[in-house]
């Protein structure tokens, strides 16, 4: 029998905290922007055309994304301290946008980092 | 300053539906005929209305509103004495108080019937507390509008600020995070307000004569330099054909459309807000006048 997981309600999950993984490396860029860095393995497909081709299927390479300014702030409040709903108010402030825009924004971007593996999400 | 100017400093105008409410509210979610309030991410209020049909009795329209907004927001409504002293400056307005309760919260609310437009609007409050005098409930629900003021429907959300004549209809609207759009027809008429936002990023590595020209292609010709009360505005005035090269043909440019544009940076809001009317007729610079980026 499959149970499905439950999810979280929004109030709860806005009181998560992130944290950068320890793996990612950061290069910042003259003009503002951010480089990440951070290492990755090849999806299955590609590990069965590696084996085919007989090379090492378990080789680590490294990804790399530049965040503009604005995610740059918001990576930059990963502290390991401050929740999900505190990273939207300071973000808001920090850009005069309101609550529910910088919440969108916050939110659409934290998910993007946590699918590749550039942060994790702890319970308060 | 009155009391409640004080309390409510903040006005929620959308769709012809206009409220105070405290400063740290904000819009949850909208659509045309609803609105969703809250503060820090939980509901304070929620707001649905409609239009009353050409033929009707006030008890069925009301029992049939009731019986679907019970279905469609999963609440059971439970009807209350109207609060003691309670009164409201427009004299049109018919009120039904109730009390309401869903499987996760209680609360007041109200339905209010407006005889001069017809509307039957139905508010209600997530706070435990009493619609009693002096309340915020009350405060919020004397502020409460539902038709225009001198012809012309104010709209104020998001920080978009503006009043058009009652004539013109919501077309469609779209907030996304950096970009919100409203459009309001009439006839022929399209008039579309735009804000974009944070400015100072958006336009760190360009002009805002280049942003306007990147997010609408379509401009035409030189912008000329103006200013408004948030700020420098550029302007742009072109007429152009409903589609590629129609200008070219004589017998098309009856169908073709004047259009004005005007873009201005505002600083305090740190966000860009434009503008822009097409008429069939003329160009329509007075519809410029009762937005936030109006002339001084």
């Amino acid at each position: 029998m499959v149970i499905a997981k439950k999810k979280p309600a929004k109030a709860d999950a806005l009181l998560c905290i992130p944290e950068k993984n320890s793996f990612v490396e950061e290069v910042f860029l003259d003009s503002g922007d951010l480089i990440l860095s951070y290492p990755s393995r090849y999806k299955p497909f590609f590990v069965k055309i590696q084996r085919m081709m007989q090379q090492n299927p378990e080789k680590v390479f490294h990804r790399k994304i530049q965040l503009d300014c604005l995610g740059r702030d918001v990576w930059s409040m990963l502290d390991g301290k401050k929740n999900v709903k505190e990273i939207i108010k300071k973000f808001a402030a920090l850009h005069t946008l309101n609550y529910r825009e910088s919440e969108i924004s916050v939110t659409l971007f934290l998910r993007s980092l946590g699918e590749k593996g550039l942060i994790g999400i702890k319970e308060p | 300053m009155h009391k409640s100017e004080e309390a409510l400093p903040k006005t929620i105008a959308w769709n012809g539906i206009s409220l105070q409410v405290p400063l740290t509210w904000e819009i949850d979610s909208l659509d045309a005929e609803h609105l969703l309030i809250g503060e820090d991410g939980a509901t304070r209020i929620e707001i649905k209305w409609t239009e009353a049909p050409k033929r009707f009795t006030l008890e069925k329209y009301l029992k049939k509103f009731i019986s679907q907004s019970q279905k469609k927001l999963k609440i059971g409504i439970l009807e209350q004495p109207t609060p003691e002293l309670f009164s409201h400056p427009v004299k049109e307005f018919e009120f039904f108080f109730f009390s309401w309760e869903s499987a996760s919260s209680k609360g007041q609310g109200t339905l209010i019937f407006c005889s001069l437009c017809k509307r039957l609007t139905l508010v209600r409050f997530f706070s435990g507390s009493e619609i009693g005098i002096n309340s915020l409930s009350a405060m919020i629900l004397t502020s409460f509008r539902d038709h225009p003021v001198a012809g012309r429907i104010q709209w104020q959300v998001f920080g978009l600020e503006f009043s058009c004549p009652e004539s013109f209809n919501l077309m469609e609207y779209s907030f996304k995070p950096g970009c919100y759009i409203i459009t309001l027809k009439h006839k022929r008429k399209i008039l579309t307000i735009f804000s974009w936002g944070p400015a100072l990023f958006l336009l760190s590595k360009t002009s805002l004569s280049e942003f306007a020209s990147q997010r609408l292609p379509r401009l035409k010709g030189f912008g000329k330099t103006g200013v408004c009360a948030r700020g420098n505005t550029i302007e742009w005035s072109y007429r152009h054909g409903r589609f590629k090269n129609a200008e070219i043909l004589p017998f098309l440019s009856r169908f073709s459309l004047f259009t004005v544009f005007r873009i201005t940076h505002d600083q305090q809001s740190n966000r860009i807000f434009g503008i822009m009317v097409d008429s069939p007729d003329r160009f329509e610079h007075d519809l410029l006048k009762g937005s936030m980026i109006g002339d001084c």
